[in-house]
C-alpha cells in the first residue's frame, strides 16, 4: 500500500497484538460457553469439565424445567423468516424510492433513525400499550413482528442505502432504452444486479429478528420468543443447560451467517470468473 | 438535477416507499405519540385512566433517585463510550493502514462484525463463566500466584457491566470508523509524509479529523445502546446496579406504565440532546450522502 | 419523408427555473451523422435524452419520420440509445446484454441467442460471447454497446459522448468505425460530444448549443468557415474574433475600425449601421506574418507564446484587444526566420478573410482544442 519499506515495523506487531487480544477478547468467552456446554452431568458452571457429554443438550429437550424451549424456537425462526422476507422486500423498494426526491423523504429517514436510537424497551411499551387502547390482543405474529420490523427496517434501509451506492441508474435506463416494462426492469436488471446486496439485507432482518430481545419482552403476548426465554433462563437456570442452549442458537446464527456469505461469494463468483484463457 | 428519474412516473416513490413508511408510523411513530400520551395520564396502579395531569412527571422530577439513576446511566455510557474509541479507533487504524492485503483486511474486518449477527445475550452470558469467583480468569490469576483469594469485583459488579458493554457494542465503534477510515485517500498520508509530518503528527492532523464522522456515528450508537440497556445492567451486576432503563423495567413490571412513561420521556429529551450535541460537532448526513 | 427524419418543434426542458433546453428548433436529416457540441450544462445531453425518451419535455413536439414521439414510451419510438459509460448489464454474458432487447420482446431463447451472435459477429466480439461485460477492455465495452443498441433495428442512433472513456488511440480508432457502420447502415445517428475534432470530422450536420439554446446548426465546412458568432468561432477553435466600430457602410460591405486606428474590410456585413460595435473571425491558419506594419486589414502585437505543432507553429500575440491573437504559420516559414516571443509581430491578411459575425452570444465557451 503506501509504505514503500518491506519491513513491518515494531509499531505494526505492537498494533496486530492489540488486534489480536481484541479478537481474543470478542470470541473467547463465547468458546468458553461453548465447551462448557459439553460438560459432563455432574459438571457445574465453570471449569474444570467433569467429563465430556451432551447431557445439557438432551436434558434442554428433555426436562420441563426450561419452560416451552422448543415453542419459543418455532416462533423465533418464524419471525425471523417473516422479517427476512418483509425486510427484505420492503427496503428494496424502500432504497430505490429514495434515489429521488419526495415529499416526507426527510421525515420518514429521521423516524427510522429514532427507531434505532430509542431504547427498545421504551418502543415495546409504547406497542404494547398502542395495541392495548385500539382493543387489539397482543400476538407474537403482529404486535411482535411489528416490533421486531422496527428494529430491522431501519438497519435494512441503512444496508440498502450503500448498496444503491454502487447501483448505476443507467442500466435501468438502458433496460427502459431496449423497450422492458417497469416490471421487467426490476426482474431482469435491478433485482439481479443487487441481489448479492439483497442477500445482505435479508440476513440482518433476519439475525436482528432471531436475537432480538428488549423490543420483544412487552408485544409478544402469551407466548415468549427464544431469546425471551434464554434471558429468563440467566436468573433461574444454574447449570450448564443455559451454555446448551447458547450454544445451539448461536450455531444457528453462525449457519445463517456463513449461508449468506456463501450465497453472496457464489455469486460474485460466477459475475467475476476469472479471465482464464483470456 | 436527478437525471435517472427523468420519465418515471410522480407517483412511483410514493408508492414504492409505501411499505415503510405504514410500518415505521403504526411500530415506531405512533407508539412513541403513545408514551408521550401515557406520561400524562393518571393511574392507581391498577387502571390508566386518561385525564391530563402533571403527576408523572412531578414524581419523577422530585425524586432523588432519577438524578442518581441518571447519573449513574451517564457515568456508564462515558467510560464505555471511551473505551470503546479507542479499541474501535485502534482496530480499524490496524486494519486500514497497516494490513495491505485487501484480502486480509476485508477478512478480518468481518472476523470482527461477525458477533453482531449473534445473540447478545448468549454473548453477555458468556462472561459468567469468566469472571465468576471461580470463574476462568480467578483460576488463571491463582495458578500464576498473583493472588491467593479469588477476587469477588469480577462478576455482579459495575466492572462486569461495563466490560459486557465494551465487548458488545465495540463493533458498532469499528464498523463507521473503519468506513471512514478506509475513504481517506492514501496519496494524503504520503503528502503529510513529504510535508514532513512525524508518525503522530499524520495521525492527528490527518487521520483523526478524517475519522471524526465515524467516530461520530460510533459514538451516536455505543451511547444509545448503553441508554437503552436494562438487561446488561439487572444481571451483570447481580441486580446492585440501575440504570434509567431498568428501573423504568420494574417499574414497568409492577404496571406503573405512566410514571415510566415520563421516565422514557425524560431518557428520549436526554439521548436527544446528546444525539444532537453529536451531530452539531460533525455532519453525519454528508458522511451518509457520500 | 424519409422515415429516420427528426423534427424538434419549439422543445424545452425545465428543470425546477433552469432551462436546461430553451425552445429549440431543429431538423434532423433522415440518414445523416449528426452531431450536438457545446460545454457541459449546454443542454446538448439533455436534447437527446428527450429524443430517445428518457426526459419527457416541458413543452414543444418531438416527430421521429414524421410521426409524434413527444410523449411515446421510451424504446417505443425507434430510437436506440448507446449510453456514456456504456450501462453494460453486469450479470448478463455478452450475448445476454446483446440479446436483451429480443428478450423483453419476447423473442424464444434459441432465435435471440442466435441473432445476438451474429451482431456480436459483427462487432468483432464474437468470440467473446460467453464473456461478462466485467472482463473486456474500454474498447470492447464500447462494441457490446453498440451492438446491443443496434439489435433493435434503430431508425435512430443516439451515442451520448461514446468515445470519451477511451484513450486517445482507441477514440480516434471507433470514430472512423462510427462513420463507416453510419454509412453501411444509413440510419440517422445524433452523437453528443464535446470534442471539436469529432463533430466535424463525422458529422453531415454540426449542432452546436449554448445555455439551451442552438447557436448554430449547419454543416461542418460552413460551422467552420462562417461561424454564426463570436462563441461559435471561438468554440469551434481555429478562428480569431476581432472587434471594433462601423466606420462606413458601402452595399453589403463595411469598414470597421479598431481602437488602435487600425481599419478592416468586412465583405459582407448587411444590416449594420455607422457607429455600431461589430465582430468578426479571420481564421488562423489565413493569416500572413508581413515585415512592415499594413495600412489595412492586419493586426500588430507582441509574441507571447510560440508553440510547434509539427506541421504548423502556433504564434499568440498580445495586441492589447484582451484576447490572444493567434497565428499558424507553416513550419518551414517558421524555421526560415524563427520568431522569439517579445518580438514584435505585424499580420495581414486578404479582405475577402474576415468574416462578419451575426450572432450575439459573445460568451468564451470553453475551446477545449488547442
Amino acid at each position: 500500500m503506501t509504505q514503500s519499506t518491506g519491513r513491518r515495523g515494531a509499531g505494526f506487531w505492537l498494533l496486530a497484538a492489540f488486534f489480536a487480544l481484541f479478537v481474543i477478547f470478542l470470541y473467547g468467552p463465547m468458546l468458553v460457553i461453548f465447551i462448557l456446554s459439553f460438560q459432563g452431568p455432574t459438571g457445574g458452571l465453570t471449569f474444570p469439565l467433569r467429563g465430556v457429554s451432551t447431557h445439557w443438550f438432551g436434558d434442554l429437550w428433555s426436562s420441563t424445567r426450561y419452560g416451552d424451549l422448543g415453542g419459543a424456537f418455532r416462533r423465533s425462526l418464524m419471525l425471523g423468516a417473516m422479517s427476512l422476507l418483509i425486510t427484505a422486500a420492503v427496503c428494496l423498494f424502500a432504497g430505490l424510492a429514495f434515489r429521488r426526491r419526495f415529499w416526507g423523504a426527510g421525515p420518514l429517514f429521521y423516524l427510522a433513525i429514532t427507531s434505532l436510537v430509542v431504547p427498545g424497551i421504551l418502543l415495546g411499551l409504547g406497542i404494547s400499550q398502542l395495541f392495548q387502547l385500539m382493543g387489539f390482543r397482543l400476538q407474537w405474529w403482529l404486535s411482535g413482528l411489528g416490533a421486531h420490523l422496527s428494529w430491522t427496517l431501519p438497519f435494512g434501509l441503512l444496508i440498502m442505502f450503500a448498496v444503491l451506492n454502487r447501483f448505476d441508474g443507467s442500466w435501468e435506463e438502458a433496460a427502459r432504452d431496449a423497450g422492458a416494462s417497469p416490471w421487467q426492469v426490476l426482474r431482469l436488471v435491478t433485482v439481479p444486479i443487487l441481489f448479492p446486496g439483497l442477500i445482505a439485507v435479508a440476513l440482518f432482518g433476519f439475525t436482528l429478528s432471531y436475537d432480538e430481545m428488549p423490543r420483544s419482552l412487552l408485544t409478544v403476548g402469551g407466548r415468549n420468543t427464544l431469546p425471551i426465554e434464554i434471558s429468563n433462563m440467566t436468573t433461574n437456570v444454574t447449570t450448564p443447560a443455559l451454555y446448551a442452549i447458547g450454544t445451539v442458537t448461536s450455531v444457528i446464527s453462525f449457519t445463517v451467517i456463513a449461508a449468506a456469505f456463501v450465497a453472496i461469494a457464489i455469486i460474485q463468483k460466477r459475475r467475476a470468473r476469472a479471465k482464464r484463457g483470456a | 438535477m436527478s437525471r435517472s428519474s427523468g420519465r418515471t412516473p410522480v407517483l412511483t416513490p410514493y408508492l414504492q416507499v409505501a411499505p415503510l413508511a405504514l410500518i415505521m408510523l403504526a411500530m415506531v411513530g405512533i407508539p412513541i405519540v403513545t408514551v408521550v400520551l401515557l406520561s400524562f395520564w393518571q393511574s392507581d396502579g391498577i387502571a390508566i385512566y386518561p385525564e391530563f395531569t402533571w403527576d408523572n412527571y412531578r414524581l419523577v422530577l422530585t425524586s432523588p433517585v432519577t438524578l442518581t439513576l441518571f447519573l449513574a446511566t451517564l457515568k456508564y455510557a462515558a467510560i464505555t463510550l471511551v473505551a470503546t474509541v479507542l479499541i474501535g479507533f485502534t482496530c480499524s487504524y490496524f486494519l486500514v493502514f497497516h494490513v495491505r492485503n485487501l484480502k486480509w483486511q476485508i477478512g478480518l474486518f468481518l472476523l470482527c462484525t461477525i458477533p453482531f449477527w449473534t445473540s447478545n445475550v448468549i454473548r453477555m452470558v458468556s462472561w459468567i463463566p469468566f469472571l465468576g469467583r471461580e470463574g476462568v480468569f480467578n483460576q488463571a490469576l491463582m495458578a500464576a500466584g498473583l493472588i491467593d483469594r479469588p477476587l469477588d469485583i469480577l462478576l455482579y459488579s459495575d466492572f462486569a457491566v461495563v466490560l459486557t458493554y465494551i465487548h458488545l457494542f465495540t463493533l458498532f465503534m469499528i464498523v463507521p470508523v473503519f468506513n471512514s477510515m478506509a475513504k481517506i485517500n492514501p496519496s494524503l498520508i504520503e503528502a503529510a509524509r513529504d510535508a514532513g509530518a512525524s508518525g503522530w503528527q499524520i495521525l492527528w492532523t490527518v487521520i483523526v479529523p478524517l475519522s471524526r464522522t465515524g467516530i461520530a456515528l460510533g459514538s451516536i450508537f455505543v451511547v444509545t445502546l448503553v441508554m437503552g440497556d436494562f438487561f446488561v445492567v439487572r444481571v451483570m451486576s447481580g441486580g446492585q446496579s440501575a440504570s434509567v432503563v431498568s428501573a423504568m423495567k420494574n417499574q414497568i413490571d409492577q404496571l406503573f406504565y405512566p410514571e415510566a412513561s415520563a421516565m422514557a420521556v425524560l431518557l428520549i429529551v436526554v439521548v436527544l440532546m446528546m444525539v444532537s450535541a453529536i451531530l452539531r460537532i460533525v455532519d453525519i448526513r454528508s458522511e451518509l450522502a457520500r | 419523408m424519409s422515415e429516420s427524419r427528426i423534427d424538434i418543434r419549439g422543445v424545452s426542458k425545465l428543470y425546477g427555473p433552469v432551462r436546461a433546453v430553451n425552445n429549440v428548433d431543429l431538423v434532423i436529416e433522415g440518414g445523416s451523422y449528426c452531431c450536438m457540441i457545446g460545454p457541459s450544462g449546454c443542454g446538448k445531453t439533455t436534447l437527446l435524452r428527450m429524443i430517445a425518451g428518457h426526459e419527457a419535455p416541458s413543452a414543444g413536439t418531438i416527430l421521429i419520420g414524421g410521426e409524434d414521439v413527444t410523449h411515446a414510451r421510451t424504446g417505443s419510438r425507434g430510437t436506440a440509445l448507446m449510453f456514456q459509460n456504456y450501462a453494460l448489464f453486469p450479470h448478463l454474458s455478452l450475448t445476454d446484454n446483446v440479446a436483451f432487447s429480443l428478450r423483453v420482446k419476447g423473442v424464444a431463447t434459441a432465435e435471440r441467442r442466435m441473432r445476438a451472435r451474429e451482431m456480436l459477429d459483427r462487432v468483432q466480439l464474437g468470440h467473446l460471447a460467453e464473456r461478462l461485460p466485467s472482463e473486456l477492455s474500454g474498447g470492447q465495452q464500447q462494441r457490446v454497446a453498440l451492438a446491443r443498441a443496434l439489435i433493435t433495428n434503430p431508425k435512430v442512433l443516439l451515442l451520448d459522448e461514446p468515445l470519451s472513456a477511451l484513450d486517445e488511440f482507441l477514440r480516434l480508432r471507433m470514430r472512423v468505425e462510427l462513420k463507416r457502420l453510419q454509412n453501411e447502415l444509413g440510419i440517422t445517428f445524433i452523437h453528443v460530444t464535446h470534442t471539436q475534432p469529432e463533430a466535424i470530422a463525422l458529422a453531415d450536420q454540426v449542432v452546436v448549443m449554448d445555455h439551451g439554446l442552438i447557436e448554430q446548426a449547419a454543416s461542418p465546412r460552413e460551422i467552420y468557415n462562417h461561424p454564426h458568432s463570436p462563441y461559435v468561432a471561438r468554440f469551434m477553435g481555429g478562428q480569431n474574433v476581432l472587434s471594433g466600430k462601423v466606420e462606413s457602410v458601402a452595399g453589403t460591405g463595411a469598414v470597421v475600425v479598431a481602437p488602435g486606428g487600425m481599419a478592416w474590410d468586412l465583405p459582407e456585413a448587411p444590416g449594420v449601421q455607422p457607429g455600431q460595435e461589430v465582430r468578426f473571425s479571420v481564421r488562423r491558419d489565413r493569416i500572413r506574418v508581413v515585415p512592415d506594419e499594413p495600412a489595412r486589414n492586419g493586426v500588430s502585437g507582441r509574441v507571447i507564446n510560440t508553440e510547434y505543432q509539427g506541421t504548423f507553429v502556433k504564434l499568440a500575440l498580445e495586441t492589447g484587444s484582451g484576447e490572444e491573437f493567434i497565428i499558424t504559420m507553416g513550419d518551414e516559414a517558421w524555421f526560415a526566420r524563427p520568431i522569439r516571443v517579445g518580438e514584435t509581430v505585424h499580420a495581414a491578411w486578404e479582405p475577402g478573410m474576415s468574416h462578419f459575425l451575426q450572432g450575439s452570444n459573445n460568451s468564451v465557451g470553453t475551446p477545449l482544442e488547442d
